[in-house]
């Protein structure tokens, strides 16, 4: 299977002397084509400084970055697709216009057609032609999608593509992705909300103080705690995780015989990576 | 180079959509006429007012255009993101600057043209105004081709406020410094002496291109042999400053 991303030992420090902040120290890691990775951590954890130095907009200090199985060059970058977090583009471009220029750049299929479809695509055809500065922030980050999209890239990096989109264009990008990864493709994204990355990922990495605390197969995650139940009794907040969907149909029950009233189930992914974290922090 | 020319074919696109450009526009206009009317008021030699007046304006709107237009592009706090977009595409970012670079010499050559037609067409028409004119223009087009090099340098090693200010302060420190070194090498200490001959080979001396006062005049045309000199020093400035935006821009963390 073609490696699309291979990191070795990369490391990366903003600053110098006492202000030096390690941004990332170390990070080895390999996506093969077929996986939608999902990049997770705090704020401040690196996460944007990894997609950086992969796209080479950052050059780290140490370590190697390679792209579909050799180094980085300008003609491997044509086969990458990028959106940054809150993208910008010029003020006065229209969609049309990006998407065809992202394409003459990225020697892609210029035809009207393609344009058209990619338009339809993230719901953009309406207002194709009216300049960008006017679209609304959602608006701008499937516009962003779109140019990332338009010459169908081996590799996808997404930096918080769901981020300030509305439970409708969430389920837009999402239903994108879904349908863009092949196996000859990957997707690499960053996010701070775990119900997208449970949605879309293959395997989850989670970063934190520049390292990698976690690098496991979303399911690995997802079979050691699956739903945590949140409900109140006599006025009394209660929670419990379980682990298969059987015990959570039997808590149910359970709630619902003892006169319970059931407030949320949400999945525990934090809380399941947080426990496997700190068996990985344990001495 | 096809990447780099489409490039500069939205830059070009953006720029001329850009309002900034049209008030540049009306400013420069409002310029030509006022040189005539100040001109007109002068007492002696109205003539040499008026092309003084004008010429410089052009000078002056070709470097409004280089230095505003100039750091909005290059700089990375203004147009950062942006610049990610674009920069993991198949684009180097020496192909991203030269991009810039032929957008403000575009710029420069349309207004300062344009400024030209409106001047000659004010002028009535006449060949010796025409002649005047396009010896102007090129020597114009040098020292901006020149500035325009600094102006990249400036924006890649700044903040976009303090690098329009240091392009303001190489045009105004590169106009004075020949008269400067003539003038510490009559009264100046060797100190003074030895740092004035540094600066005047470090830094651009745009007081080469400075014709405008024997234009005026209207007594001669700069020669070719001053023109060819002209050139291949702004040849070997735009290369020397060019390069070292490049080398700056290629260690940027976008």
């Amino acid at each position: 299977m073609k490696v699309m991303l291979h990191l070795e030992k990369v490391r990366k420090t903003y600053g110098k002397g006492k202000h030096a902040v390690k941004a990332l120290g170390h990070i080895s890691l390999s996506i093969p084509a077929g996986q939608v990775v999902g990049l997770v951590g705090p704020n401040g954890a690196g996460k944007t400084t990894l997609l950086k130095v992969i796209t080479g907009l950052t050059h780290p200090d140490e370590g190697r970055v390679e792209l579909f199985d050799e180094s980085r060059t300008e003609l491997n970058r044509r086969h990458i697709g990028f959106l940054p977090e809150n993208p910008q583009f010029f003020k006065n471009i229209s969609a049309r216009e990006l998407i065809l220029f992202s394409l003459r750049l990225c020697k892609g299929d210029c035809s009207s057609q393609n344009v058209e479809s990619l338009l339809n695509l993230v719901g953009l055809l309406d207002a194709a032609d009216r300049p960008i500065r006017h679209y609304s922030k959602g608006m701008k980050q499937r516009v962003g999608l779109a140019q990332a999209l338009a010459h169908q890239p081996h590799f996808l990096i997404l930096d918080e593509p769901m981020s300030g989109l509305d439970p409708g264009g969430r389920e837009l990008i999402k239903s994108i992705l879904r349908e863009y990864c092949t196996p000859k493709r990957a997707i690499l994204f960053s996010s701070h909300d775990l119900g997208d990355v449970e949605d879309l990922c293959s395997r989850v990495i989670w970063v934190e103080g520049g390292q990698i605390r976690l690098d496991a197969p979303i399911l690995e995650i997802q079979k050691q705690s699956l739903f945590e139940v949140h409900w109140q009794k006599q006025g009394r907040a209660r929670s419990k995780e379980v682990a298969d969907e059987a015990e959570l149909w039997s808590l149910l029950d359970e709630i619902r015989v003892s006169g319970g009233q059931i407030l949320r189930i949400q999945r525990a992914l934090v809380k399941r990576i947080n426990h496997l974290l700190d068996i990985g922090r344990a001495p | 180079m096809k990447n780099t020319l489409f490039l500069f074919g939205v830059f070009l696109r953006e720029s001329i959509r850009n309002k900034v450009l049209w008030f540049f526009a009306l400013a420069g206009a409002l310029m030509i006429l006022a040189a005539l009317v100040l001109g007109e008021m002068v007492v002696g030699r109205p003539g040499k007012a008026i092309w003084d007046l004008g010429l410089s304006s052009i000078n002056l709107l070709s470097l409004a255009i280089i230095v505003t237009f100039g750091v909005s592009m290059a700089s990375s706090e203004l147009e950062g993101r942006m610049m990610q977009l674009l920069l993991v595409k198949p684009l180097s970012r020496r192909q991203y600057l030269a991009a810039i670079y032929m957008t403000l010499m575009s710029l420069v050559l349309i207004a300062s043209l344009s400024m030209a037609l409106i001047s000659w067409a004010l002028l009535g028409f006449s060949t010796m105004a025409l002649v005047i004119l396009a010896v102007a223009l090129i020597w114009n087009l040098l020292e901006m081709s020149v500035m325009g090099a600094v102006v990249l340098f400036c924006a890649t090693l700044s903040a976009p406020q303090l690098a329009m200010f240091l392009g303001l302060c190489f045009y105004i420190i590169g106009h004075s410094l020949s008269e400067a070194l003539r003038l510490v090498t009559v009264s100046g200490t060797a100190l003074t002496r030895g740092v004035f001959a540094v600066l005047y080979f470090i830094l651009p001396n745009l007081s080469l291109f400075n014709k405008k006062s024997l234009l005026a005049s209207g007594l001669t045309l700069p020669d070719l042999w001053s023109l060819l000199w002209a050139g291949l020093y702004a040849v070997c400035c735009v290369l020397i400053w060019a390069w070292l935006a490049q080398w700056l821009f290629g260690k940027k963390e976008l």
